[in-house]
């Protein structure tokens, strides 16, 4: 043993310093992250680092004594099951016991990762690029994942972690290398230094030429303008979009960007006071208790999402979908709202839309407001009119809590649940009652006792979180940040309703989804915007949505009513309250009786019209698609835009898309079973107002520029690989290249043919059959003869002869034929096929015989 | 083979690796993509930062490897070759011509040996760290095997990159030869007391010594008084005696004869028989040189054909099993003398020999199967805790038992003891 330690000792001492402390130091910096996000680990980042350093170091120890890996991990870890055990025994109480087991099976597992590790970097010739992509890759989802970066301090730790990454494939070959001779000790510290030296020059150039980009790509991630709320989210373009579920986590952003602005044609009957509706995104209609969170579910009964994507919709097309309708279930007080939605930053593939939206149109866009918005939709719902934003308010407004009271009056009356399909009110009234939701059923049943009808027992949840102690304070609170529950795996919800008391709209409407579940009435939870009606005098019916109006609620399902809005949150002030001042509203699009899209077939710019194949034929909302027929429009007094330019009609060709809009009111009152009808009614050639133009590469262009935008590693991968593998088959090809282009010289050029037949010759001897080194041509070409029978030596005399004799010419004579049958002939079977592909002797040759 | 795999194929496992681990990343980057979450541009952009770092890095270590490579192809060669001994270990010292010392590359180098007798090239585990100290000149320590003359024809300078994923060979001519000399083993034996206990007897008995009187010293009462010097006495009137050099009176003409016989290995180029033959070189060279310093002046004589040199050392190191001179027709000394054999000896040889031989002849016998015997308790244990290093040695030892002529020699090696035992005399069992 002690020769062992002696002949490996400065092997030892350089692994442990310039292997094992710099992992011992990413170790730390792990460590130190991962402790601050979850709790379980107490913040002990430095004694856990302290014991993987134990672990790294023993187990380098004991490898450099030649000790057997498997064995002492085996030792190991009985040893440290046998202490885990005595440990679970010996604690007094059975707290302790849990906690203490805890912090050991931590310890210990973060001493037998340092174990593991410290074998494989010693002794494991791989290890070191499997264990550098695990290492780079934990740091850049701790990075990532645990926050509270600046960017200076995160591009100083993402250039930490990737020269580590690099760092360590190259000390741990390099010491492999130098491992049979003594370490000289400064050569290899310059070695190091210079390499990380280059890594750094090379990380902080890149770092800084990326500087913008990931500058923003970084503060959008850290703080995406407050897009990580409980159910909306900020895209790469920094679009708001909703998610497919809601997570209640611990903070939410605020956000006070303009996201869409709405006019929601709904107001009290016989009024002209606006009565705001939610905008309704998605339902989230399952509880997922394994991650606490709140998940769509395509297949939920009696589906009544709508969900057309408004970005791929042509301009002016109709969308309407039946099925939605049929499903809300909803026969009293139904009426039609239509609704304009401008939109600003909220993806262009979603849709909102009071629920229960059955149909949406596309329109353009005025002039004035082309740049601040970025697209428009019309959106028919059937809206209960017992729906309303001011549904549940608690309010001091006489008004409202009248009108409050006759809506619940109304519900009172509603039909029983009984009549209902059970698997529907089975399955929205599913919750987890194991485990901490055991507690939610009895405080449930006390809020229901005495409650007779549903409304009833929605309203004894409202006034629950309403509710007061005896210094008048409210018990719930609003917070953007409540926090979590000591314990990861704990119940948030859970926490919210018998601890904290405080949360957003998530914690809120999950909890009340939990008690209304449990009292057996179906519910779930929508995900949009919440409406505040700030609207005065010129602008009513117009609603401004910011960022931090995204929101959870929830649905409340009433026979006969269908889906009724209810939202339970309290305090959310500054939701309502907006943060600027509303600005001008859009003008609302003109009702268009009839719109075109199509392709256009030819241009008469004499009389100014336009022949039109049509894709789709728009007549009063109903699209007419499955012909084409061709209409001719009159653009006389039509202003044709392209985008936000306004074009001539010369600029039209053969082959653009146009779509093409009448105002005229007149045909708003027709309606058209056919084609054929319509085409009657709008008369020929077609007055049109409107033309837009599409054209194809306008929408190419959009396309690669948002492309540009991405860097796509998939299409750099390709290019590397393709570029590679040309690189490699180019190389293997070489020695035939090389030949081919001797023998085509030798024909091609009088004057040099011997020249280029003679290294025809040496190079294809040299690469099949003997290596050219330092002889003379003549003495090569001797040499060659000598193995075989090949007339070399002839050909080398008379190019000597040409060189050096130009007086006495005889005619160039072509040696290739003969000495390639002879070659032939004399190799048969005798070369391996990888000579074919020897790139290197012919690289050497070409480099030794310019 | 796995060795000459290794060396000649230009790719290494830790390209395949590197590959592996790459595509692993983007794999797990698609998954990521797939997931739309909000940090995909900020990954996809981090990603693409490393990938053009480390391609830019790998790009300069292949090109620097290449450049590298090509040049010492068209131009280095090989100035110096020449070898040292220390100990059990041989060191290699190499000089260079026109190695480009490049930034970020080292080429590591791999030796190629053929034996003299043997045409199965050898490749021997050097290599890594050959370019360490000086760039051009170094060093490489080589464990040889055997203690025999190897014949160096060629060896391999590989280039290999920093991140070690590529190793492209180049063949350089050598065409020297390296003699791995035995060396001296401390025997826990010491033969010196038993052997010289009984010197007038064994050797060639000289009443008279004599000697050069080359220093005077006082006269002391144990001195004869015939060696006064009177002349002396009648200038300075003190008793003067001359100071004989004496000759060791054990160190004359003392043959040694090592046998190389064997009959019973019918092939003696047989790993296990080399093995042997370089375990017995080994011990023969330690009896001799331990005899020798013992200031008992050997003649050793071994029975090979062609000693061309006189050096003990070399004489060894060149000797081979031979299976023509037996120790009867070739030890055949009127004095007692010392013989050495092996295990493999043949008895009826032997036998016959011992009966013809002087009294007090001293015979050393080194069994061979001593040497592949194991200990499979302890070996075991040893195994379950230490990783073994890789062994000639041990391999053998662990073929041992299923080679065909194990029984005959342990018979045979029986049968030689018991003569030994027999013949009335002394013998040592090294």
């Amino acid at each position: 043993v002690e020769q062992l330690v002696s002949h490996k000792k400065s092997r030892l001492l350089a692994q442990l310093l310039f292997v094992v402390l710099p992992t011992v130091l990413m170790v730390y910096f792990l460590l130190f992250h991962v402790n601050l996000y979850y709790s379980i680990l107490r913040e002990q980042h430095l004694q856990q680092t302290l014991f993987f350093a134990a672990g790294i170091s023993i187990s380098t120890l004991l490898m450099a004594l030649r000790f057997r890996f498997s064995t002492t991990f085996v030792l190991l870890i009985l040893l440290l099951l046998g202490i885990n055990i005595i440990i679970s025994q010996l604690g007094t109480g059975e707290f302790d016991a849990f906690f203490i087991t805890v912090r050991f099976r931590v310890f210990a597992s973060v001493f037998s990762c340092g174990w593991i590790i410290g074998w494989a970097l010693y002794q494991k010739r791989l290890s070191s690029f499997i264990l550098s992509s695990l290492f780079f890759v934990a740091g850049i989802y701790v990075l990532l994942r645990t926050g509270g970066f600046k960017y200076k301090q995160f591009a100083f730790a993402f250039g930490g972690i990737s020269l580590y990454a690099a760092y360590l494939i190259y000390t741990c070959e390099a010491l492999r290398q130098s491992s049979n001779a003594k370490i000289s000790w400064i050569k290899f510290c310059a070695r190091l230094i210079s390499f990380i030296g280059l890594c750094c020059l090379l990380l902080y150039s890149s770092l800084s030429y990326f500087k913008k980009e990931l500058e923003a790509q970084f503060k959008f991630v850290q703080n995406p303008r407050g897009g990580n709320n409980a159910v909306t989210e900020r895209d790469a373009q920094g679009n708001i979009r909703f998610k497919d579920l809601m997570s209640i986590a611990d903070s939410k952003d605020k956000d006070t960007t303009l996201v869409l602005v709405a006019h929601i044609n709904n107001y009290f009957e016989g009024t002209d006071i606006p009565n705001p509706l939610y905008l309704t995104a998605y339902h989230y209609s399952k509880y997922d208790s394994s991650t606490q969170s709140f998940e769509r579910d395509i297949n939920m009964p009696s589906n009544d999402e709508f969900l057309p994507n408004p970005g791929n919709l042509p301009l002016l097309q109709t969308l309407t979908d039946s099925q939605v309708l049929k499903n809300a279930q909803s026969t009293q007080f139904r009426s039609t709202v239509e609704v304009e939605i401008y939109n600003k930053q909220l993806s262009p593939d979603f849709f909102v839309a009071p629920s229960t939206s059955y149909f949406i149109q596309t329109v353009p866009v005025d002039a004035p407001f082309s740049g601040q918005f970025n697209a428009a939709y019309r959106a028919k719902s059937y809206v209960s009119s017992l729906n309303s934003a001011y549904f549940i308010y608690n309010t001091q407004n006489p008004i409202l809590e009248n009108f409050q009271e006759d809506r619940f009056a109304k519900l009172r009356n509603a039909k029983s649940l009984n009549a209902m399909d059970a698997s529907f009110i089975e399955y929205y009234t599913t919750v987890p009652s194991a485990g901490e939701y055991a507690q939610i059923k009895p405080l449930a049943d006390s809020l229901a006792q005495n409650k007779k009808t549903q409304i009833d027992k929605i309203l004894a949840v409202r006034d629950f979180f309403w509710q007061r102690d005896a210094n008048n304070k409210l018990v719930f609170n609003y917070s953007d940040n409540p926090g979590i529950p000591g314990l990861p795996s704990a119940s948030k919800l859970v926490h919210f309703l018998f601890n904290s008391k405080d949360g957003y709209c998530a914690h809120y409407a999950g909890a009340t989804i939990m008690l209304l579940r449990n009292m057996g009435i179906p519910c779930r939870i929508a995900a949009g915007f919440l409406t505040e009606n700030r609207s005065s005098g010129k602008n009513q019916g117009w609603y401004w949505y910011y960022g931090n109006q995204g929101h959870a609620w929830v649905e409340i399902y009433f026979p006969g009513f269908g889906w009724l809005d209810f939202d339970t949150t309290i305090g959310n002030d500054e939701a309502r309250e907006a943060t600027q001042a509303d600005g001008t509203p859009p003008s609302l699009p003109q009702q268009a009786p009839f719109a075109i899209t199509g392709m256009v077939k030819s241009i008469d710019t004499t009389k100014k019209q336009i022949e039109v194949e049509s894709d789709a034929v728009i007549f009063n909302d109903k699209t007419f698609t499955k012909k084409t027929s061709n209409f001719t429009l009159d653009v006389q007094r039509a202003s044709i835009k392209q985008d936000t330019s306004t074009l001539q009609l010369k600029n039209i060709k053969a082959g653009d898309t146009i779509s093409a809009v009448t105002y005229n009111e007149k045909l708003s009152k027709e309606s058209a079973k056919s084609l054929n009808e319509v085409m009657k009614k709008v008369g020929r050639p077609t007055k049109v107002d409107d033309v837009f133009v599409k054209r194809k590469k306008a929408i190419n262009n959009n396309q690669t520029s948002i492309k540009k935008g991405r860097f796509s590693i998939s299409k750099l991968n390709t290019i590397i690989i393709v570029s590679t593998s040309l690189l490699v088959l180019l190389l293997l090809l070489l020695p035939q290249i090389a030949l081919l282009v001797f023998k085509y010289l030798s024909k091609k050029s009088d004057n040099l043919s011997l020249h280029y037949q003679l290294k025809y010759m040496q190079l294809k001897l040299n690469q099949y059959v003997l290596p050219y080194k330092h002889q003379s041509t003549l003495e090569y070409a001797q040499e060659a003869d000598n193995l075989f029978k090949l007339n070399t030596t002839k050909l080398a005399k008379r190019y000597l002869q040409h060189k050096y004799d130009n007086a006495n010419l005889p005619q160039a004579y072509n040696y290739l034929p003969d000495f390639n049958a002879n070659f032939s002939a004399n190799t048969k079977g005798k070369i391996k096929w990888y000579k074919h592909f020897n790139f290197i002797r012919t690289l050497v040759y070409l480099q030794k015989h310019k | 083979l796995q060795a000459y795999l290794s060396i000649r194929s230009p790719f290494r496992l830790n390209l395949f690796i590197a590959i592996l681990c790459f595509a692993l990343l983007t794999v797990v980057y698609k998954q990521i993509l797939e997931r739309a979450s909000n940090v995909v541009p900020l990954v996809s952009l981090l990603l693409t930062i490393v990938f053009g770092v480390i391609l830019f890095i790998g790009l300069i270590i292949i090109i620097s490897l290449a450049i590298s490579f090509l040049y010492f192809k068209s131009k280095g060669s090989l100035a110096q070759l020449n070898y040292s001994q220390d100990g059990m270990q041989t060191m290699l010292h190499l000089e260079t011509q026109n190695l480009l010392n490049l930034p970020l590359l080292r080429p590591a180098l791999a030796l190629y040996f053929n034996n003299k007798q043997s045409t199965e090239p050898t490749a021997l585990q050097s290599k890594n760290g050959l370019f360490v100290g000086k760039f051009t000149q170094s060093t490489a320590i080589l464990s040889l095997p055997a203690a025999k003359t190897y014949q160096l024809q060629h060896l391999y300078l590989l280039f290999r990159d920093a991140f070690g994923l590529f190793n492209i060979p180049c063949k350089v001519q050598a065409n020297t030869t390296i003699s791995h000399l035995p060396t001296q083993q401390s025997f826990s034996i010491d033969i010196n007391p038993k052997f010289t206990r009984e010197p007038e007897i064994l050797i060639n008995e000289k009443k008279k010594v004599d000697g050069e009187y080359l220093r005077f010293k006082p006269f002391e009462s144990t001195d004869d008084t015939r060696r006064i010097l009177w002349k002396v006495y009648a200038k300075t009137k003190e008793l003067m005696v001359r100071t004989p050099e004496i000759w060791n009176p054990y160190a004359s003409e003392l043959q040694c004869y090592a046998s190389f016989y064997t009959k019973i290995a019918t092939d003696v180029q047989d790993k296990h028989m080399q093995h042997a033959l370089s375990s017995y070189k080994q011990k023969v060279y330690s009896i001799v040189q331990g005899l020798g310093n013992k200031k008992i002046s050997l003649k050793f004589k071994s029975d090979q054909e062609h000693t061309s040199t006189s050096d003990l050392r070399m004489q060894i190191t060149d000797s081979e099993w031979q299976q023509h001179l037996s120790l009867l027709n070739f030890a055949s000394s009127p004095q007692p003398c010392i013989a050495i054999i092996s295990g493999l000896a043949a008895a009826d040889d032997v036998e016959e020999w011992l009966q013809n031989a002087k009294k007090h002849s001293l015979i050393f016998y080194i069994p061979i199967h001593q040497l592949f015997k194991q200990n499979i308790v302890a070996s075991f244990l040893h195994r379950v805790f230490f990783v073994e290093t890789q062994s000639i040695e041990k391999k053998l030892r662990f073929s041992w038992w299923r080679h065909p002529l194990r029984n005959s020699i342990n018979k045979n090696e029986k049968k030689l003891e018991q003569l030994l035992i027999d013949s009335n005399l002394q013998f040592i069992k090294v």
